[in-house]
């Protein structure tokens, strides 16, 4: 393993990383320890789950009663266990990088040793969260482009950011991409920030905050009078109309939604960078403002990219760029960005354009809608049954939640009367629903790449390379086999791992497959 | 290529093309494994229905209506399903590529190249020992590439296993 010590060196270029070799000789490498500042990040989240109460008791003068007092227990438990188990981890967990490979070792009882060979990592993240970040801290997470199992990666978490920065560059044998280069492809623009604001959280976030900050009060003592709260809201919106107020509150709640919605955007993308590397084979990504995310695409796991056009971004034509590529898993957290993508919301144009830079020729053409081929009038109809059957659904259930709280007065007759006044908005949304994820679908084969689209909420145009496609699967209902429709996936390694075009011909659903993946069906066609 | 007609379309090689039926069937031993584990799922939930109905009603005929549609389609689904699966399922192994066909109401047809396949393994449950079947599983670097083919008889499903794993092994790459 190490009597070649010369040989490797030159094969991976990296004079840093042998350094703990004295006078020339193979030498045991030192085991390094975490960081002993994660302890003092442990013992900040304990005052930080106290806060609450703290705030409770003192600003709004909650009462500590019995139930308080079991809730603040637990909260201290629950904080003391985790800084326990933290301070447990920090003293048994060592790492070290040798020539040949990362090692990780943790645990006392069950002793546990990770290593990822470093010929196979293929990325090193680095992710600092709030309080890490207050303390210089960094996670970092090395992948070896497996998605599970031995050898899937390593997660140092946490050391500091200079050391996590001086793992990055040895493992990589990189230098610090962020320099203003020729190679940069994509930068941080307060122009794009009207996309962000084109989200669901627009209209989501009011909801959800309101909601958890009446959870979190009344958790913690503080039950706000629901009645009082009707009292105040009728004093304030009193002299205005019905319409009026409910324009009013509509309004609040989506200011408030776009202010959430920006201060969201501004924390996952303020810095944001994409840059590519051609000479090292990198496309570099860096974002955040308190949480800075930061890593490194290898280009050739990339297998396409995918556009995602949300119901608000489509009459603003702006997009979201998703890379497709292999050993990304697919979501980071329900609070941070999808670890596949590669910008914030922006036009579509734009996306398009960075797609076109990414993965060289043809990829920004083969995003155009125009180009793309539609699909067979019965996958209208199949749509229009479904939007049919859900209004059907929808009208009378709406009915009678109205008669449950009484917004609906009356028996049997005004549900009646009230299902079917409801069931003509239903059917219209229904309808229309149905004639929009009709005209969504397409698909087309390029000389390079395949192309699906389909959605009703999200658009998802998907450009995947042919050579990235390990298989095919052609799926079809009883209701489809009828129509002569069938859905047929591309399967692959990358990214959602199956691309699909619903409700195909069959016969054209054949040839799509057949061509796209040339003599690989050729056996099994009918002539 | 051999289109050498001018002016031919050059979005369709041919006309328009269909996939075959896979060569072989499962073994017949898989009607009786479907059929069980429709029994298995449905009595339980004949009995989930029985035990709701007749606790929100307190009502023998208001149960008993409910319960009889449940029973027919239960009786129906045991009755028909295992049948009109044997007639779906089929595969086929050709030189470059394993060919599936399953499912019943809903159908699929699987391929994968033999130059893609990752892992091949055999998978016994309870019932399939009992039976003597054993269900082959191939999988790909794809979460939704994997190929299973449910009820092999035994020995078959050892041969084909030995097979599959020779030709994989002789093709080079890390299948992604």
């Amino acid at each position: 393993m190490t009597d070649r010590p010369g040989e490797r060196q030159v094969q991976r270029q990296d004079g840093e990383s042998v350094a703990p070799r004295a006078g020339g000789a193979p030498t045991e490498v030192p085991w390094s320890r975490l960081d002993p500042r994660m302890l003092a990040i442990a013992v900040a989240r304990i005052f930080i789950s106290i806060l609450p109460f703290a705030l409770a008791l003192t600003i709004f003068g909650a009462d500590l009663d019995r139930g308080v007092r079991t809730a603040l227990i637990a909260a201290v438990a629950i904080g003391v266990s985790g800084a326990l188990s933290e301070a447990f981890r920090w003293w048994t967990a060592r790492y070290r990088v040798t020539d040949e490979r990362v090692e990780l070792r943790s645990g006392l009882f069950t002793r546990e040793a990770r290593w990822a060979p470093r010929e196979r990592i293929r990325t090193v993240d680095l992710k600092a969260g709030p309080l890490q970040r207050l303390f210089g801290l960094c996670v970092v997470r090395i992948g070896t482009g497996r998605q599970s199992g031995q050898g899937a990666g390593l997660r140092l978490d946490a050391v500091h950011t200079r050391e996590g920065e001086r793992l990055r560059m040895m493992l990589l044998a990189t230098e610090s991409p962020w320099g203003e280069r020729p190679g940069l492809l994509a930068r941080f623009r307060l122009s794009r920030l009207p996309y962000s604001l084109l989200s669901w959280w627009t209209l989501g976030l009011p909801v959800v905050v309101l909601g958890g900050v009446y959870q979190l009060l009344s958790t913690a003592g503080v039950r706000p009078d629901e009645r009082e709260l009707i009292e105040i809201a009728t004093e304030r919106f009193g002299p205005l109309p019905f319409p009026a107020a409910v324009t009013a509150v509509v309004a609040t709640l989506v200011a408030l939604g776009a202010l959430g919605a920006a201060a969201y955007s501004f924390e996952t993308w303020w810095r944001y960078r994409l840059a590519r590397r051609p000479g090292e084979g990198v496309i570099a990504l860096r974002h955040g403002l308190i949480t800075l995310r930061s890593k490194d695409l290898e280009e050739r796991r990339m297998r396409g990219v995918e556009l995602v056009e949300t119901i608000p971004l489509r009459p603003a034509r702006g997009a979201e760029l998703r890379a497709i590529m292999t050993g990304l898993s697919a979501t980071e957290s329900p609070w941070g960005a999808r670890a596949e993508a590669l910008g914030p919301s922006m036009s579509r144009t734009e996306a398009a354009a960075i797609a076109g830079r990414l993965l060289g020729d043809g990829t920004e053409e083969a995003t155009n809608a125009a180009r793309l081929a539609s699909h067979p009038r019965a996958a209208l109809r199949r749509r229009r049954i479904r939007g049919v059957a859900a209004a059907a659904i929808a009208a009378p259930a709406a009915a009678a939640i109205g008669q449950v709280t009484g917004i609906v007065a009356g028996g049997a007759p005004a549900f009646a009367a009230a299902a079917a006044i409801l069931l003509i908005p239903a059917l219209a949304i229904g309808l229309w629903a149905a004639r929009d994820a009709y005209r969504n679908l397409g698909n087309r084969l390029t000389s390079r790449h395949l192309v699906t689209r389909h959605g009703l909420l999200r658009r998802r145009t998907a450009v995947l390379e042919r050579d990235g496609i390990v298989g095919w699967n052609f799926r079809a209902t009883f209701f489809q086999r009828r129509l002569g429709l069938v859905t047929p996936t591309a399967t692959t390694a990358a990214g959602r791992g199956a691309y699909y075009a619903p409700d195909m011909d069959v016969g054209d659903a054949t040839g799509l497959a057949d061509r796209a993946s040339p003599g690989l069906l050729a056996p099994f066609l009918d002539e | 290529m051999t289109e050498t007609v001018p002016g031919a379309s050059h979005d369709r090689v041919s006309g328009p093309q269909r996939l075959r039926e896979p060569a072989n069937r499962v073994d017949r031993r898989s009607i009786t494994m479907w059929r069980l584990r429709a029994m298995g799922m449905s009595i339980p939930v004949l009995m989930i229905v029985a035990y709701v109905a007749a606790t929100l009603t307190a009502d023998l005929g208001l149960t008993a209506a409910v319960l009889a549609p449940a029973g027919v389609a239960a009786i129906a689904y045991v009755a028909i399903m295992p049948h009109w699966r044997y007639r779906v399922h089929r595969w086929e192994v050709a030189e470059e590529a394993v060919y599936t066909r399953s499912g019943w109401f809903v159908q699929e047809w699987r391929i994968a190249p033999m130059s893609r396949i990752q892992t091949v393994d055999t998978v016994r449950g309870p019932l399939q020992q009992w039976l003597g079947i054993s269900t082959v599983t191939v999988t790909t670097a794809s979460a939704a590439g994997s190929i299973e083919i449910e009820a092999l008889d035994r020995e078959e499903a050892e041969r084909l296993v030995e097979r599959l794993t020779q030709a994989t092994e002789a093709v080079p790459g890390d299948a992604t």
